[in-house]
């Protein structure tokens, strides 16, 4: 299951990368070269084969990606009168339904009406919502270009430039940690998350390493925002920071001071999904601070999987089967991994069968769990448990399914969450 | 630089048909008649935008084709199937209208190397067109 239909085919994505790669061959002046024309050509099957809104999407694509070259010096700005405000709110919208296509057209409408830089932000973050991130890398280091001071814009630049160029983002990442008092606390806080991702394929003794040579960074990089206030981008540098920071302590085995710093975080701002559910997840089955934590991050439309995977757990164990069947869904519509997709599949069809839906239905999210996470024991021994009880339904009453411990999963969410995606 | 295509099968945009790519060759040398060719477009506006100089922007939106190429038109006749230089016949694409592109191919089996003396033959009947 995706979590929202997808903004264009596999096709359109190959597209997507040609388009962006024979722009930077136009940007340095090699458009009429072999090596354009070989990405031309490379281009035309694709092309081809996309359908005709995607097509138009990749021809205004294209006509965008222009604007990231244009000298800023010569677009003129003229005032934004009363239509423009309304179709920048428009705009908005648009990207706030995910009607990007719509939001796109909107932005390219008002150019020469807002700033270059705001204009590509909002390009940018089309492009990141809707799963390009090398898109949205291009438009976010254009606006970073024109305003260095927007650390916002820089680490928006880092962020989507780690998801599809790696590699290029760790050496600015570790550019950025050599010399951290030379950038923003936002940005730092940004290049030290993407260390953190390279965790995932360290070894334990290398990623403790890690984490020993960024805490004094980010504590140094806490005490630079605490001691200046007045930085726009001080919120965000605060909570991403003292994040960082918890996330370091809770996988070095310190809950204490992890904690402390998720709290410190939520104390600035009580609706960080990120550091709510960072704390439910860590106090997981040590009371009831945990569920509430989990609960408001599920309240505030958190798209972690996290909050959902620990609350799907909880309601399973406490026979609260509709609110666990909820949260499954829930869950499993926001990005996850293969192996928490697993889980809340397996635990949806328990749900589902302690609720009496069809057979058919609980056996295929068993199928599935089974499906994403082939190690998944306990959910093939359940799934085996369920259709024996179809054979002797006398038995449904008295069913006793193997299910996972708090420490259990709080162990697996710790390991997802090294091995996944940075909180 | 006579304002007419350049001949030659090692791009796209010169008058020639790329074996392997835009043309099957068989194993005794001839054009396979498999309603593949050169690929050609009833006008140039609805060429990929990839293909569209880069100067013509103004007209149409994200073209990014090189610009020491040029769109040219050959002849005035509707875009349909028939024979429309010596040896060469023009097969549009099938489906719903409007139709966007199409091939030169060849009138009948013949060796490749014929067939691109054919095309070449017809280097003079070309314009640039780019209005």
């Amino acid at each position: 299951m995706v979590p929202y239909p997808s903004f264009g085919s596999p096709t359109f994505s190959l597209v997507v990368k040609g388009l962006v790669e024979l722009h930077r061959l136009i940007n340095d002046g090699k458009g009429d070269s072999q090596e354009a024309e070989a990405v031309r050509d490379a281009l035309d099957g694709p092309l081809k084969a996309l359908n005709r809104t995607e097509k138009e999407r990749a021809q205004w694509l294209s006509e965008d990606l222009y604007s990231v070259s244009a000298p800023t010096a010569t677009i003129i700005q003229n005032a934004m009168n009363s239509t423009a405000q309304h179709r920048l709110i428009e705009a908005l919208e648009a990207r706030e339904s995910r009607d990007w296509d719509r939001a796109l057209a909107l932005f390219r409408e008002l150019k020469g009406q807002i700033s270059p830089d705001l204009l590509s932000y909002n390009r940018g973050l089309v492009w990141d919502e809707a799963d390009y991130p090398a898109i949205a890398a291009e438009f976010f280091n254009h606006a970073s270009q024109i305003d260095p001071t927007n650390a916002h814009y820089r680490a928006l630049y880092m962020q989507s430039l780690s998801l599809y160029e790696p590699e290029t983002a760790r050496n600015l990442a570790r550019e950025v940690l050599a010399n951290d008092r030379k950038h923003d606390p936002l940005v730092v806080a940004q290049a030290a998350t993407i260390r953190f991702q390279e965790t995932s394929s360290a070894s334990d003794a290398q990623t403790v390493q890690l984490f020993r040579e960024l805490i004094p960074i980010m504590e140094r990089n806490l005490a630079r925002v605490e001691a200046d206030a007045g930085r726009p981008s001080n919120a965000a540098a605060y909570e991403s920071t003292v994040g960082k920071l918890g996330i370091f302590y809770e996988l070095l085995g310190n809950s204490s001071a992890a904690v402390d710093y998720f709290s410190r975080g939520l104390q600035v701002n009580p609706n960080n999904d990120g550091l709510l559910a960072a704390r439910g997840v860590l106090l997981y089955g040590t009371g009831a601070r945990a569920i509430a934590d989990l609960e408001r991050a599920a309240q505030l439309g958190s798209q972690l999987a996290w909050p959902y995977l620990f609350l799907a757990h909880h309601y399973l164990a406490t026979s609260r089967f509709e609110d666990c069947r909820l949260m499954c869904e829930t869950g499993l519509k926001v990005r996850g991994s293969d192996a928490v997709k697993s889980e809340l599949e397996e635990w949806r069809a328990i749900a589902q069968a302690e609720l009496g839906f069809p057979s058919d239905t609980v056996r295929a999210a068993f199928e599935a769990a089974v499906r994403l996470d082939a190690s998944n024991e306990l959910a093939r021994r359940n799934h085996v448990f369920f259709e024996a009880s179809l054979k002797a339904p006398s038995t449904r009453l008295q069913m006793k399914w193997e299910q996972k411990t708090a420490a259990a999963i709080r162990q697996f969410g710790l390991a997802e969450r090294r091995f996944g995606v940075a909180a | 630089m006579d304002n007419l295509p350049v001949v030659g099968t090692t791009s796209s945009s010169e008058l020639g048909a790329r074996p392997g790519i835009d043309i099957t060759v068989d194993a005794a040398g001839s054009v396979v008649l498999d309603s593949s060719g050169m690929s050609v477009a009833p006008e140039w506006r609805v060429i990929d935008f990839t293909r569209i100089p880069r100067r013509l922007r103004h007209i149409v939106p994200g073209a990014t084709g090189a610009n020491n190429t040029s769109c040219f038109t050959m002849g005035a006749g509707p875009f349909q199937s028939g024979v429309i230089a010596n040896g060469l016949e023009l097969i549009p694409d099938q489906g719903p209208a409007p139709i966007t592109h199409g091939v030169i191919a060849p009138a009948q089996v013949v060796p490749e190397a014929q067939f691109q003396t054919d095309l070449a033959n017809t280097r003079n009947a070309w314009q640039i067109d780019e209005a």
